[in-house]
């Protein structure tokens, strides 16, 4: 058994044990209730839309300094994932909030920043998906996906610097999860960085594939054939 | 099989077993049955919860599968395209 389908097995036993712990395992938060759940998906979300944001800053940059395509394909699908996860952040949390808050959105500084950090990469895949197949567009993504990274710092740190309402994993105080609900969160981040790796190697391998195939075409075009 | 049938039999597993795990929640003991309707008006409160549960997954299941079809349309041009190539450089030879 090769290596790959190894994990995914492990992430699909991840996932159902993570869902498991979750729903079952974990007690039922004392003041929010059933709707707390959603917190073991929206986190683990979170830290996968930092990541493939972050892979996306790192390809960008080694882009820039080598103009070798192949880390353009790994800053593009760092950017893909980023943006899948962060929607999936911007979803869950309004569903959480209306209950808690009464709102389903609220301008405070973390989901606000968060907002703007997904609009951010969502520019750098819009430039980089419709702006054409020049290198002058691909560059100009590069250094947006550089300039929109420090973004995550602040959404990071919004509650503590700016006092939002946004509930924090920790209080200063040390209180926060219980054992039980600590399993049930660090089983959910593991399957779910998991999943998120395993899709990052799978789209990055089909745009070095893509790059591949136009290069070809190119070629076949310079030795006065069809495509 | 494919690479793509297998990530997708795996990824069916995966809401197979989501849904035998919710399925599979021990009855309520009768002394906690007040409790058990309580936590049972709350669950009908947040049906919506589950409903975002359900897409997110959806969505995810349907990235996975479109990736891997692309995958496998792109193995094929390459493979095509690769013996295109070498044919050609041949005869221009």
């Amino acid at each position: 058994m090769n290596l790959r389908l190894a994990l995914i097995a492990l992430c699909t036993i991840g996932v159902i044990a993570g869902h498991w712990l979750a729903f079952d395992f974990a007690p039922i938060e004392a003041r929010m209730g059933v709707i707390q759940k959603i917190f073991y998906f929206h986190v683990p979300s979170a830290m996968a839309c930092y990541a493939g944001f972050i892979a996306c800053c790192v390809g960008s940059l080694a882009y820039l300094w080598s103009r070798k395509g192949r880390w353009d394909a790994l800053a593009l699908a760092g950017a893909e994932l980023g943006l899948i996860f962060g929607l999936i952040v911007l979803v869950t949390g309004p569903l959480w909030a209306r209950p808690a808050w009464g709102v389903w959105w609220k301008w405070e500084p973390r989901l606000t920043s968060m907002a703007l950090l997904v609009l951010m990469f969502a520019a750098y895949w819009v430039l980089h998906t419709f702006g054409g197949a020049g290198e002058g567009v691909r560059r100009f993504a590069a250094a947006l996906a550089v300039f929109a990274t420090p973004n995550i710092y602040f959404v990071h740190v919004a509650v503590e610097k700016w006092k939002g309402m946004h509930p924090e994993l920790e209080d200063k105080a040390g209180s926060g999860l219980s054992p039980d609900m600590r399993i049930a969160f660090f089983v959910s981040m593991a399957a779910l960085m998991l999943l998120f790796a395993l899709l990052f190697e799978q789209r990055y391998r089909m745009h070095l594939h893509a790059r591949l195939v136009g290069a070809l075409r190119r070629r076949i075009h310079r030795l006065g054939g069809d495509v | 099989m494919t690479r793509g049938h297998r990530i997708a039999a795996l990824t069916l597993c995966a809401f197979g077993g989501m849904a035998a795990a919710a399925l599979a929640q021990e009855p309520l003991e009768p002394v906690r049955q007040f409790a058990a309707a309580e936590a049972a008006l709350e669950e009908m409160k947040y049906r919506h919860l589950w409903l975002a549960y359900g897409a997110i997954w959806l969505l995810l299941m349907a990235l996975v599968v479109r990736t891997a079809k692309r995958q496998a349309a792109l193995a094929n041009d390459l493979q095509a395209l690769s013996s295109r190539v070498e044919e050609m450089e041949r005869t221009h030879d």
